[in-house]
């Protein structure tokens, strides 16, 4: 696979882009269940993040990566920003040391990334969160990438994990975040989290693809 | 909702703009973000003190920022926590050798802030200590959530920290008393209407003329439950006797009293709310040693108030009549 700096910029690209045009889908689901302003706070972090990566001189594609995740933690409001800019500084840091080539160590960086999340968070599976998403799409991806598929298709394993994982969060009574507060009075609605994770894994998914049609 | 507005985007920076030039002997922005800090940081030889959250619960943060309370308030968008790299900023500007101390409101977006701050400053240098509040007593039955929010209590923990850090305390003295503090304070809150956030054209959720909301945070979000209004003493008993069973308050106790407006209640309403507030304690024997009456910790224009007790001693007495000299509480 050929991930440059330059591929790895149209990945990034394509999440703000992806972001951005879900900015009121996100704020909608938000509005049930939070403050309505998960899509707004996101699209504002991964704008200004993209524009703070565009203007950093930087060697290696992996820098990159851990860069736009520290901005999307720094420079955005509220929860999911910070705990989505951590999981991909933290993806960043690990392909910082092996290197973003082998779809293994892009597997491990996936793992590190739902690691992180779940470290600073405390979330599980089932607490109605973006864990509930990330989780099976980690766990898809490990099993694509073990069956011999390439890493388009892990990533379609991956982003159909998250569609699951996040349609889930419907029937569930939030325990973490703003939406625990509601409780049973949560049940019905999708999380927000759990929706950009999904969307997130989508949008690499189409970036991959994308350029294995059009090389 | 009808709102004055230029921009909804920009309401927030405007907003603080605003308020630095309403008080610009006191406080001042620092460029580029949005942090609110005192004019005179840093204070040398004090410990500062930062607290902050999301935007749209003012006078919540930046009116009590100055003399006495804060030296920094960090204001994130509305209902959001702030961003770390604003929270750095100030953190920068305000730390003095004797530390910083965080006032955190328990909320996973606040928590997760500060605990990040936390890490950066360690890595600095820069001694730190943590308080978390987590006053409102309406969810304290439910298991599994990240545990009782942060609410309107928050700002009396301000001011005992910063009376504390103002008298000379060191990291550690202030640390104790706003800990104590937060270890004794309690508040509950309803709502009779949603608040609506700038630029949106619904309200957060809809309630019947004849409902209200019991157990609301600070965030415009529903409650823990739906009920049918009722009248001011109804109300209040009910709001106060899930606070009184939850820190046993023993006939002769000495509390500080916060009635607070949600943004849109008026002061008739909440001196009504404090007039039953004052029956119902008197009746118990317990005596209001200090009053607040008025909006401390908003939602927007939610309508709708809370009620929050802090038992005191001889030391919280003291730090309570400390004077302070911010933008929205001034005592000599």
């Amino acid at each position: 696979m050929n991930c440059g700096k330059a591929n790895l910029m149209s990945i990034l690209q394509g999440m703000v882009q992806t972001i951005a045009e879900n900015e009121q889908h996100l704020n909608q689901l938000d509005s049930v269940i939070g403050d309505a302003e998960h899509g707004s706070n996101l699209k504002q972090a991964f704008e200004k993040a993209l524009c703070k990566v565009e203007t950093l001189n930087v060697e290696q594609p992996e820098e990159l990566l851990t860069e736009f995740g520290k901005a999307v933690a720094g420079s955005g409001c509220g929860s999911g920003p910070l705990f989505i800019g951590l999981a991909i500084k933290a993806a960043g840091r690990y392909l910082l040391q092996s290197g973003l080539q082998n779809p293994s160590s892009i597997k491990e960086a996936l793992r590190a990334a739902l690691e992180a999340v779940k470290e600073k968070g405390g979330a599980q599976v089932g607490d109605k969160t973006l864990v509930d998403a990330l989780e099976p799409a980690v766990q898809a991806f490990e099993k694509a990438l073990q069956s011999g598929q390439s890493l388009a298709e892990a990533f379609a394993q991956a982003r159909e994990a998250a569609r699951e994982g996040m349609l889930s969060t419907k029937d569930l009574a939030g325990k973490r975040g703003r939406a625990s507060y509601l409780g049973e009075r949560g049940v019905g609605y999708q999380d927000p989290g759990a929706t950009s994770i999904y969307l997130l894994l989508e949008s690499v998914y189409q970036s991959l693809t994308r350029k294995e049609s059009n090389p | 909702m009808k709102k004055i507005l230029n921009v909804p985007q920009n309401a927030v920076p405007e907003m603080l703009a605003g308020m630095v030039k309403a008080h610009s002997g006191l406080i001042t922005l620092l460029s580029g973000t949005q942090a609110v800090v005192r004019k005179d940081a840093p204070v040398k030889g004090k410990v500062a003190i930062i607290s902050g959250g999301g935007s749209g619960h003012e006078p919540a943060h930046a009116g009590y920022v100055g003399r006495g309370m804060l030296d920094a308030a960090l204001a994130g968008a509305v209902f959001a926590a702030p961003p770390l790299d604003d929270a750095l900023a100030a953190l920068k500007h305000c730390a003095t050798e004797q530390g910083v101390l965080f006032i955190i409101k328990n909320y996973t977006g606040d928590r997760l802030l500060f605990d990040m701050l936390s890490e950066e400053a360690e890595d600095m240098g820069i001694p730190t200590r943590s308080v978390v509040v987590a006053d409102d007593v309406a969810i304290a039955e439910r298991e599994g959530t990240p545990g009782r929010r942060g609410v309107a209590g928050t700002v009396l923990i301000h001011k005992i920290a910063g009376a504390r850090a103002d008298l000379g305390g060191s990291l550690e003295e202030v640390y104790q008393v706003a800990q104590k503090a937060a270890s004794w304070v309690r508040s509950m809150g309803v709502a009779l209407s949603p608040c609506t956030l700038p630029g949106s054209t619904q309200p957060s959720f809809t309630l019947d003329e004849d409902q209200i909301e019991i157990g609301i945070g600070i965030h415009g979000e529903a409650g823990v439950r739906r009920e049918k209004l009722q009248p001011a003493r109804e109300l209040t008993q009910k709001l106060l006797e899930k606070i009184l069973v939850d820190l046993p308050y023993q006939a002769g106790d000495e509390v500080a009293v916060l009635v607070n407006g949600m943004g849109s209640t008026p002061l008739m309403e909440l001196y009504i709310v404090f007039n039953e507030v004052e029956t119902f304690l008197h009746s118990k024997g317990i005596t209001i040693y200090k009053a607040l009456v008025g909006e401390y910790m908003t939602s927007l224009d939610m309508a709708g108030f809370s009620i929050t007790l802090l038992k005191l001693d001889a030391e919280l007495k003291e730090l309570l009549d400390h004077p302070c000299l911010t933008p929205c509480w001034v005592q000599s």
